[in-house]
C-alpha cells in the first residue's frame, strides 16, 4: 500500500480578484520508503501540494476544492482537527527552506527538540534521545550544543536541528521544501547527503521539493514536474532525467546550468495563476505545440510502465 | 589592453565577537590581487562571508578599502577627485541579484533606466532620452509599451532585464553583476545569461561576475578565481579551474555541484563542517579547518597565491603534491 496518495487534488485560494486556482487536479504516490523529488519554478504550487498533505493551508483563504489526500490509509481532507494533529509531526514531519525562521530565537536549541518529543513521543523525551538525535544529524558534541542557542549556530546547523527536530517524533514522511535553497554549496551538498542516509538507516520516505533537476539525480528514486500548479509529467527518476517526455521538462533540463553543458533558455514566463493560458498551460512557450494545444487540455495520460505525461504531442506511447 | 587592476585590496569592518564584546576587526578580503581585460568576463566564486560582494563593493566606490590599490586604465581610482570619481563610477556599473529591491517601485522602468542618463548628462532633450530608453529596452529584449509600467507589473527576469538596461544606459565599460540570476527561475537563468553574454560581443564590455552557483560561472566566464574567507584560494581559464580545480577548496565546491557526474571529485570526500565564521578566521591557511590534506604547516603559516601551472596560481602548500596526485588518478 502506497504511504501517501494524492488524488486530483485541487486548491483554491480566495483572493480579492475572486477564487484562483493554485493547484488543479495533482496526483502523487509515494511508497514506503522512498525518495521522492517535486520539481517546479516558483508559483507552479509545489509548497502548496505539500503544505495540503497535513492540512496546513488555513481554510479560508485556501480552499480544499476536490480530491483526496490519504496518508496510511486514512483521509487527511475528511480529519477532525484533533485527528490531523496526530498526523502532523507524527506520520508527516517538516522541514523549510529558512531553518532560521522556524526556531525560536530565545530558547535553546535542545529545548526545542524536546517540544517535538513530549508532544508526539512523550515516552522518550528527555536528554538522552536529545543528544541521540542531536547525534543523528551529525551534530558534534551534542551534549554541549543542544544548549546552544540558535544564532550560535550556522545555517547549516540550523537546519540540522530541524531535521532533527522533524526526527523526533519518528515520521513516515519526512517533506523537505527547498531544504538547501539558504545553504551554501558545499553545505548544501552534506544536508543532501544527510537525508539521502536518514532515509535509508530510517527507513522513511522523502518528499524533496525543489526547483532545481539537479537534486533528482543525487537523489531521487522517482519525480514529479509541476507547471503552472498541474503535474506534467512524473516517473521513475532516471528515466524522466534520461528521456524527458514533456516539453517543458526538456526545456528545463536544457536550461539549467550544468557543468560543461549549453544553456538552451525556455521563451517567455510561467504564467500566474490569474491569467492561465486556454488548452495547455504550456503552449505559449512550447516549440511542439500544435492547433489542439491551445484549445483543449491534455489529461495526465500514462505513457509505459509507470510514466505519465500531460502532452497531447508527447502523450502518446 | 588590461582594463582594471586590483593590487592588495584589503577590506575591514569593525565588529563584535558577542554583542557587547570588545571591538574586533573582521577581515572581510585579504590583500586580492586580480585584474579584468578589456571585453573579458573574469568569475568570482564562493560561498557566504568569502568577500565576493565586499571586492563588488569597493570597486564600485560604495565601500573605502583599508589598503591597496584599484587601477582603472591606468589611474588610480582611489586617487581620484570629485570629476574624475563621477566618471569612474560612470564606466563602471553594477547589477545586483534582487531586481524587486533594486528598482524604486514608485518610478516606471523608463524613468529608471533615465536616471542615470540625466545624472550623468549624457543626454539633454528629453526626446532623446526617450528614444535611448526605447532602444535600450529594445536592446535587452522588453518593448516600446514597457517603458511606462512599474516595477510590479513585471516578472523577476523582466526586472532583471531593467536592472541591465539601466547600468548599460550609461554605456560603462566594466559591469559588475552580483549574483544576477541567483533569484531567477532556472528557464528564466538561461535567458538572462543569454543575454549579458550577447550585449558582450556587440559592445565588448568587460564583467565581474559574482556567483556562488560554479556552473553558472563556467557558462559565462573566460577566467575565474575562487575565494574563500577573504582570500584568493585559485585563479585561472574557467575551463581548467572547474573542469580540473587544484586548490582542495575549489575541489569540494566542484564536487558539491549538484547532479555532476564527476564521480572522481565526489569520492574525494565532503569535507566535514561548515564555513567557519569570517570572525573567526583560523590561522594558517583559512581553509584548514575542513581541508582533507591538511597538514601541520597548514595550520601555522598562511599560504600565498603561487603559480601552479600555466596561467594558474593556487594559495596551497601543498599544489604540487594535489597536481601529482590528479596525474595519477586519471592515468
Amino acid at each position: 500500500m502506497a504511504l501517501l496518495e494524492v488524488k486530483d487534488l485541487s486548491i483554491e485560494l480566495e483572493a480579492l480578484q475572486g477564487r484562483r486556482r493554485l493547484v488543479d487536479g495533482a496526483s502523487l504516490r509515494i511508497q514506503p520508503g522512498e525518495a521522492f523529488c517535486l520539481i517546479g519554478e516558483s508559483g507552479c504550487g509545489k509548497s502548496v501540494t505539500a503544505l495540503a498533505l497535513t492540512r496546513l493551508l488555513p481554510s479560508p483563504p485556501f480552499f480544499y476544492a476536490g480530491g483526496r489526500v490519504i496518508v496510511a490509509g486514512e483521509d487527511v481532507l475528511d480529519m477532525s482537527e484533533r485527528e490531523i494533529r496526530r498526523v502532523r509531526g507524527g506520520k508527516v514531519s517538516y522541514i523549510f527552506q529558512d531553518p532560521g525562521a522556524y526556531l525560536n530565537p530565545i530558547h535553546r536549541v535542545g529545548r526545542q527538540i524536546g517540544e517535538a518529543l513530549a508532544l508526539h513521543r512523550p515516552e522518550k523525551a528527555g536528554e538522552s534521545r536529545i543528544v541521540e538525535l542531536l547525534r543523528l544529524v551529525g551534530i558534534p558534541s551534542p551534549q554541549i550544543r543542544m544548549r546552544d542557542y540558535p544564532y550560535q549556530m550556522s545555517g547549516g546547523m540550523l537546519q540540522r536541528v530541524m531535521i532533527a527536530m522533524a526526527l523526533a517524533a519518528e515520521p513516515r514522511l519526512l517533506v523537505a521544501d527547498e531544504p538547501t535553497t539558504a545553504l551554501d554549496a558545499t553545505v548544501q551538498s552534506q544536508i543532501l547527503a544527510l537525508l539521502a542516509s536518514l532515509r535509508k538507516r530510517l527507513g522513511m520516505a522523502v518528499l524533496l521539493i525543489s526547483h532545481d533537476l539537479g537534486l533528482v539525480e543525487d537523489f531521487a528514486d522517482r519525480v514529479a514536474v509541476m507547471y503552472a500548479g498541474q503535474v506534467v509529467e512524473c516517473g521513475p527518476a532516471y528515466e524522466v532525467l534520461n528521456d524527458p517526455k514533456h516539453p517543458y521538462t526538456e526545456g528545463l533540463l536544457r536550461a539549467a546550468p550544468r557543468l560543461g553543458g549549453e544553456l538552451i533558455p525556455i521563451p517567455g514566463q510561467a504564467p500566474s495563476a490569474d491569467a492561465l493560458p486556454s488548452g495547455c498551460r504550456f503552449h505559449p512557450r512550447c516549440s511542439l505545440a500544435r492547433e489542439t494545444c491551445s484549445q483543449s487540455a491534455p489529461p495526465l495520460a500514462s505513457v509505459g510502465a509507470d510514466r505519465m505525461v500531460r502532452c497531447f504531442v508527447r502523450g502518446t506511447p | 589592453m588590461r582594463l582594471l587592476e586590483v593590487q592588495n585590496l584589503e577590506i575591514q569592518y569593525p565588529a563584535r565577537r558577542r554583542p557587547f564584546g570588545t571591538r574586533g576587526v573582521l577581515r572581510a578580503v585579504d590583500k586580492a590581487d586580480f585584474d579584468i581585460e578589456a571585453g573579458e568576463t573574469l568569475g568570482l566564486v564562493g560561498e557566504s562571508g568569502c568577500g565576493k560582494s565586499s571586492v563588488a563593493r569597493s570597486l564600485a566606490l560604495l565601500e573605502k578599502p583599508a589598503g591597496g590599490q584599484i587601477w582603472f586604465r591606468g589611474r588610480n581610482v582611489l586617487g581620484l577627485n570629485a570629476a574624475e570619481r563621477r566618471a569612474y563610477r560612470r564606466s563602471v556599473q553594477m547589477i545586483f541579484q534582487d531586481p524587486h529591491g533594486s528598482l524604486n517601485p514608485k518610478r516606471t522602468a523608463g524613468a529608471s533606466i533615465a536616471e542615470g542618463i540625466e545624472v550623468q548628462g549624457l543626454l539633454r532633450e528629453p526626446d532623446e532620452v526617450r528614444e535611448e530608453v526605447l532602444r535600450l529596452l529594445k536592446m535587452v529584449g522588453l518593448g516600446a509599451g514597457d517603458a511606462d509600467r512599474y516595477p510590479r507589473e513585471f516578472s523577476g527576469g523582466q526586472r532583471q532585464r531593467i536592472g541591465i538596461a539601466r547600468a548599460l544606459a550609461v554605456r560603462p565599460e566594466l559591469v559588475i553583476c552580483d549574483e544576477p540570476v541567483s533569484a531567477l527561475d532556472v528557464s528564466v537563468q538561461a535567458q538572462v545569461i543569454r543575454l549579458l553574454r550577447e550585449l558582450q560581443a556587440d559592445s565588448g564590455l568587460s564583467y565581474l561576475f559574482i556567483t556562488h552557483d560554479l556552473a553558472v560561472v563556467e557558462r559565462v566566464s573566460h577566467r575565474v578565481m575562487v575565494m574563500y574567507l577573504g582570500q584568493i584560494m585559485e585563479r585561472g581559464p574557467a575551463s581548467e579551474v572547474i573542469g580540473n580545480p587544484l586548490h582542495p577548496y575549489s575541489q569540494l565546491l566542484a564536487a558539491s555541484v549538484p547532479g555532476t557526474l564527476k564521480r572522481r571529485l565526489r569520492s574525494l570526500q565532503r569535507a566535514a563542517g561548515d564555513l567557519p565564521s569570517p570572525l573567526e578566521t583560523p590561522l594558517g591557511c583559512p581553509f584548514h579547518s575542513r581541508c582533507p590534506h591538511v597538514e601541520n604547516r597548514c595550520r601555522e603559516e598562511r599560504p600565498t597565491l603561487k603559480s601552479a601551472a600555466t596561467n594558474r596560481q593556487v594559495a596551497c602548500h601543498f599544489v604540487e603534491e594535489i597536481k601529482r596526485k590528479n596525474d595519477g588518478e586519471t592515468e
